[in-house]
């Protein structure tokens, strides 16, 4: 072996990590080599004083820092959460409305046909008991005062495509079977309908011979308000729906009976229109009370409906 | 005599017996430490913070050997904890917690190093007719023995400093803190070969230096 070669092993044979016949070889050179031995022995007192070296304590504030420091990490972390949240919110919100919106259309049936479509949305909103029109003007924050001068909702959320959204019957005949027999158990205390002035103008005579052929009644100018024989709702709102497509018309429909019907009907009728159908006080002037049939008797009453015509101006 | 490092967290025990390691055992995770570092993923500071209570001061060594300078030790091992702390979930069990650890803090120390190339940090000793005068050690106050131990560990110290940080963190890892060759190679990620050469290599540049300052004798001892 020579001195290159011994040098090279110098630091394995430190560490014993030559095999055996490498240090064999390395420590026969050694004996008779006084400069490798020398260079040797140098590096050994150094490794040596190098594993002496005694390690230095940790800061005292250390934790202390680190724990403030792991604090604002977390807080970053949080914060990055947070502004990812914040960044995409928007569109998340977009396609949560929208498999929303999905998800609804396809429980109602709209992906079935315009016809169809109807009939599933009366059959579901009766079932899940729909708002009345007075629950959705409150809602909308308008018309808490004067259910004539609330908008139509349709109108008001800037969705001019459905000229008529049509809380309604279905018109489907078969789909009708099934609606009416649901509405067995049912009856409407009140039909709203809104309408703005134009189309108001248009088809007030529709309206109200649509209703006398129904063996309705007008009972109420102001507020413009009609009844019908319970059992005729549903085929007012389908008419409704089928022949003035082209009209901005909502019709709504209040919930089930209450045992309070009869007497708010008597209200509404015998006050001369000075409450609405929901009992809240109305403004604007009387109604012609000439131009109103007599009252209906309490148990008539209980067995009508009343259509009341809210017309947006 | 028998030094008996006994690693932090108990999770390594290594026997080095007159410079020369006997036994050397690496566990993986053991329950307590694998709760902590579940719970440490989970964003809890204070399981992390038992988790790395027992690296703390191993960690600034290092880097204190790595830089010389308590502060920027200081510093750095912060950074190291931190760095731990958001990768955690990086760390699979593949090798020891150990092992992970010191394989962050190696990187970190070497990059600093690197950063601050330009300011390779030079002895604090003046060269005086081709002596290094180590100040910082009043020989007055010394035995002989004593003092020339104290001289060599500090020009040691101060030599180190001027190695380039490949070279330098195998001195620490190794002569300094008694890792073993394998664990060496999985913190730095490099084979058994490059460790043995790269380690070699390291030596013979800090006897070097040693030399050049007559602190390390060339007197062949009694073998």
């Amino acid at each position: 072996m020579d001195c290159s070669k011994a040098a090279e092993l110098f630091s394995g044979y430190i560490d014993n990590m030559l095999d055996d016949d490498e240090a064999a070889m390395l420590k026969e050179h050694m004996d008779t080599c006084a400069t490798c031995r020398q260079e040797y022995e140098a590096l050994k007192t150094m490794v040596d004083k190098c594993r002496k070296l005694e390690e230095t304590d940790l800061p005292v504030d250390f934790e202390r820092d680190l724990h403030e420091r792991l604090l604002s990490e977390k807080m970053k972390l949080k914060r990055g959460v947070a502004f990812f949240i914040k960044r995409y919110r928007a569109v998340a919100a977009a396609f949560l409305i929208f498999a929303l919106s999905v998800s609804i259309a396809a429980t109602m049936g709209l992906f079935e046909g315009s016809r169809n479509k109807s009939g599933t949305i009366a059959e579901s909103l009766r079932a899940n008991d729909l708002k009345s029109a007075g629950e959705m003007a409150e809602e909308s924050g308008t018309a808490d005062e004067n259910p004539q001068t609330a908008e139509i909702p349709s109108q008001k959320e800037g969705n001019n495509d459905n000229k008529i959204m049509m809380f309604s019957a279905p018109a489907d005949p078969e789909k009708r079977e099934g609606a009416n027999a649901m509405s067995e158990n049912l009856s409407y205390d009140v039909v709203n309908v809104y309408i703005s002035k134009a189309a108001y103008d248009k088809c007030s005579q529709y309206i109200a011979s649509l209703i006398e052929s129904m063996g309705g009644q007008l009972i109420s100018q102001q507020p413009l308000q009609y009844t019908i024989p319970e059992g005729y709702a549903d085929e007012f709102i389908n008419k409704m729906k089928d022949d003035l497509k082209t009209e901005d018309i909502v019709v709504s429909t209040e919930g089930a009976s209450e045992e309070n019907d009869n007497l708010k009907f008597e209200k509404n009728t015998a006050g001369g229109g000075q409450n609405g159908s929901d009992g809240r006080e109305m403004s604007g002037s009387e109604g012609k009370e000439d131009d109103l049939k007599k009252p209906l008797s309490p148990q008539k009453a209980a067995e009508s409906t009343i259509i009341q015509i809210n017309i947006n101006q | 005599m028998p030094k008996q490092s006994t690693h932090v967290g108990g999770f390594r025990t290594c026997r080095v017996i007159n410079g020369k390691s006997m036994h050397c055992e690496v566990r993986n995770l053991n329950y307590p430490e694998k709760e902590l570092v579940i719970r440490s993923r989970n964003g809890d500071i204070e399981a992390f913070e038992k988790l790395i209570q027992s690296y703390e001061k191993r960690i600034f060594n290092i880097a204190y050997r790595m830089t010389g300078d308590r502060e920027d030790a200081y510093d750095i091992a912060q950074e190291v904890c931190i760095k731990i702390f958001k990768s955690i979930d990086k760390f699979r069990g593949d090798s020891s917690f150990s092992t992970w650890v010191y394989r962050i803090t190696s990187n970190v120390c070497i990059d600093e190093m690197r950063k601050r190339k330009a300011n390779v940090i030079p002895l604090t000793v003046s060269v005086s007719d081709g002596e290094y005068e180590i100040p910082v050690v009043d020989r007055d106050k010394l035995p002989d023995e004593a003092y020339e131990s104290r001289e060599l560990s500090e020009a040691i110290r101060l030599c180190i400093l001027q190695l380039e940080p490949e070279y330098r963190i195998m001195i620490v890892l190794r002569d300094i803190h008694g890792y073993t060759y394998e664990e060496i190679s999985k913190m730095l990620n490099i084979n058994m070969g490059t460790v043995k050469s790269r380690l070699n290599r390291a030596r013979n540049l800090l006897k070097d230096k040693l030399r050049a300052g007559n602190l390390l004798s060339t007197k062949s001892s009694n073998q």
